[in-house]
């Protein structure tokens, strides 16, 4: 197999849940060693609904290309033993404060070093002692006013954004210091789930400074009702229509004429689909229409005229399209225990040092002897040579 | 100190969001990035970008292109095409989201011939072949075609739409940051640069991993508000002054202290409660008792409560909280840059941290400003070569 980008990379990550594992499982895709340090409890992502095997079905996909040892208090000397013999070391903030880990004096014996520290919440400031978590992150970011109705129970992204975005970044600082450590020497990075949303809406940010203009579709998501997709005969859908040529066209060819005579014209005309200024207004009007024609026959008709149309699609839609699996982003990886389960390809092509999956996730502690040994060797190796 | 990536000189061809992200993330780590807009602003971000306009520049051209240097070319044009040709050979990393780059002189293989330490890092939406190959993508048409809407919404209701529209875009410009460090690594140890491809569908694959690890194991996720897929308690929860907290428990420990927080510590025995995948199949029951329970007290309360005994919890804040909030200004996770055309604005600051490798914040530059201190720089050294 061609070596990865971060082939001969070590890394240690004592870190649980999803921004700390995912970044060290990027890191490993990139073909880099890692060693998962966890407690005696295991990453509470093992406990995590569903169970498949024993363990929480997202730990697999979050830990692949790692190897496992479980210590105690008892042990957690491995942890800074491992360190010294590292490139990278990343730390869930809390549990290396719960494992007694010294990171200043880690960071004293291995000067190369780059010690990735995540929290909830950031290093300083008045929260920086306190738990944080996917959920309030989302909320103090206000990512979940982009979602739902104002003064109703909040609704939250789908997915770990606050993680995933953590992981995201934490790579790009990790792989940054590691290129200039060889002459610079390590360092600390901080990254938090917090500020890590806080980043992602940056373009909301800057367009509430000051607009001349107060309209944008990032500043209308707070008044905007819950954007639910049109409706043609068979499913939901989301059009494009910036593109489209002769909207009178259009219209005409979707049956749509009604629209012509209604006052909401001038906007209809304006209209973007559902990130339009006038969305909201107007949304009725296309599902009026819509709803005359199936999925296919809208689209066709959208095409005709220079716009675009795609359907909702669920998750088995996704991973069964005829795109998804010509790109091959779904793969089967043979699981610990010697069945086979499906995860996602890594996220970067690269022609002439590919990342790879080469092992499924660890079971808890399975490969605790080997690595104990590795650890002593390079140290036996030491005292013979002095 | 200087940022990481001090040294590296980015050539970037990209245009709305997904690459511009991309390259001003290398910019804030350090590099230095010539960002190429076509004289004629028409085809430019400057009016293709995201309202709100302020002095004919969108909110967008400003979010996506800070830390950059300004260079107007006309690619069509032979002069300016060998201008680019001549710049890119001083280039480590070449960046782009357009196509067709072949049509245009850009293609890979010709890029590697001027300079074959180049390390080309191209995003797309659905790739560069196969039945959707072709096929336009936005943020809002990944989100529809990758079922992340079928995850998010009011309890028992429809799937809906993330109104920020931005995200799917900057995870695929955090993915082509990661891409282009990669390359970096990879040409040490090769010497050579390479093709490295990321795509919109990987991209939006990565921001809902755990959901998919989920799917593959058999779950068919219906949209519950601000409940969790995975955890339990985790989601929230209505206080006595009608205000919302989220509260989030992902590990056993964290249920423990919630129990002990909420005086109820026969939860703790129940069975029904007594480990996560336990608390998750009677969810309905627990975030019942539960929402009982936070209705007693008002926000504060439970949130004095929740501190104390180190259980995540957040609030719902808003811009305005946020602008003046002791943990965002502390971490510098809103900073105000000073821009040409719309003056000083707020933004996202860096998301990392570094101890001895700062990043960078400053505005983006007015398109081509750079170009002839640029065309003097070659100049220059074309002269001491002869």
């Amino acid at each position: 197999m061609i070596a990865g980008p971060l082939a001969g990379v070590q890394v240690v990550e004592l870190a649980e849940g999803v921004a700390g594992p995912l970044l060290a499982r990027l890191l490993g895709d990139a073909n880099a060693d890692v060693i998962k340090v966890e407690s005696l409890d295991g990453d509470r992502a093992r406990g995590w609904a569903p169970q498949v095997e024993g363990v929480g079905a997202a730990f697999g996909t979050l830990n692949r290309n790692k190897r496992s040892i479980a210590v105690d208090s008892s042990t957690a000397s491995v942890i800074s033993e491992l360190a010294e013999l590292a490139d990278v070391l990343i730390v869930d903030r809390g549990l290396a404060e719960q494992m007694s880990v010294d990171l200043p004096q880690i960071m004293d014996k291995n000067r190369d070093l780059v010690v990735c520290v995540i929290s909830g919440w950031g290093c300083d400031g008045p929260w920086a002692d306190r738990a944080g978590g996917e959920l309030p992150s989302q909320l103090a970011s206000e990512a979940t006013s982009s979602l739902g109705r104002p003064g109703e129970e909040p609704v939250r992204l789908g997915t770990e954004h606050a993680g995933v975005a953590c992981a995201l970044y934490a790579f790009q600082a990790v792989t940054a210091a590691l290129l200039v450590a060889d002459d610079g020497g390590g360092q600390r990075i901080d990254v938090s789930l917090f500020g890590s949303l806080m980043h992602m809406r940056s373009a909301l940010w800057v367009a509430l400074s000051n607009p001349d203009e107060w309209w944008g579709f990032h500043l209308d998501s707070y008044t905007k009702p819950p954007e639910h997709f049109y409706t043609c005969k068979d499913r939901r859908v989301l059009f494009q229509a910036q593109a489209v040529r002769d909207r009178v066209a259009l219209v005409k060819d979707l049956k749509m004429d009604f629209v012509l005579d209604d006052p909401r014209w001038p906007m209809f005309r304006e209209d973007t689909g559902a990130l339009g200024r006038y969305g909201a207004l107007v949304h009725e009007l296309w599902d009026r229409g819509l709803s005359q024609w199936t999925y296919e026959e809208a689209a066709a008709i959208f095409s005709r005229h220079g716009g675009s149309m795609v359907a909702c699609f669920t998750y088995d839609e996704f991973v069964a399209d005829p795109q998804v699996q010509h790109l091959g982003l779904v793969v089967d990886v043979m699981n610990s225990t010697g069945g086979a389960s499906r995860d996602v390809r890594p996220p970067w092509q690269l022609s002439a040092t590919p990342a790879s999956i080469r092992m499924a996730a660890p079971q808890l502690d399975q490969h605790g002897s080997e690595i104990r040994e590795e650890i002593v060797a390079p140290r036996r190796g030491i005292s013979q040579d002095t | 100190m200087p940022g990481p990536l001090d040294g590296i000189r980015v050539f970037d061809v990209t245009m709305y969001m997904a690459g511009p992200w991309a390259s001003q993330i290398l910019g804030s780590l350090g590099a230095e990035v010539l960002h190429v807009e076509r004289p004629d602003a028409d085809w430019s971000t400057l009016n293709a970008g995201a309202p709100p306009m302020i002095n004919g520049t969108a909110s967008g051209y400003i979010a996506w292109n800070m830390n950059k240097r300004g260079l107007a070319i006309d690619l069509k044009d032979p002069d300016d095409l060998q201008f680019a040709y001549d710049l890119i050979e001083t280039c480590d990393v070449f960046m782009s989201n357009m196509r067709p780059l072949e049509r245009m002189g850009l293609g890979y293989e010709k890029l590697k011939a001027i300079n074959p330490r180049l390390v080309y890092c191209h995003a797309t939406g659905f790739g560069r072949s196969g039945p959707r190959g072709n096929d336009r993508a936005t943020d809002a048409v990944m989100q529809t075609f990758a079922g992340v809407w079928s995850t998010q919404g009011s309890r028992g209701g429809q799937g809906e739409f993330y109104r920020h529209a931005t995200q799917v875009d900057a995870t695929t410009g955090n993915l082509l940051a990661q891409a282009a460090l990669l390359g970096l690594h990879a040409r040490k140890r090769t010497g050579e640069g390479q093709f490295i491809e990321v795509t919109m569908v990987d991209a939006a694959a990565t921001m809902q991993l755990p959901r998919l690890a989920e799917h593959s194991a058999g779950v068919t996720h219906q949209p519950q508000g601000s409940s969790a897929f995975a955890t339990a308690p985790d989601r929230a929860f209505q206080c006595e002054d009608t205000r919302w907290i989220g509260v989030s428990v992902s590990s056993e420990a964290e249920w423990r202290r919630l129990c002990d927080a909420l005086e109820h510590p026969e939860l703790m025995s129940d069975t029904r409660f007594s480990i996560n995948a336990a608390r998750i199949e009677h969810r309905e029951a627990l975030e019942e008792l539960l929402a009982g329970f936070f209705t007693t007290k008002p926000r504060a309360y439970w949130e004095l409560t929740l501190s104390r005994a180190e259980v995540p919890w957040g609030a719902p804040m808003l811009w305005e909280h946020l602008r003046d909030h002791a943990q965002v200004l502390d971490n510098d996770y809103l900073v105000q840059v000073a821009t040409d055309a719309w003056g000083t604005v707020w933004t996202g600051g860096p998301p990392w941290r570094f101890s001895t490798t700062p990043a960078r914040m400053f505005g983006p530059p007015i398109p081509g400003i750079d170009t002839e201190s640029l065309r003097a720089d070659l100049d220059r050294a074309n002269a001491r070569e002869r």
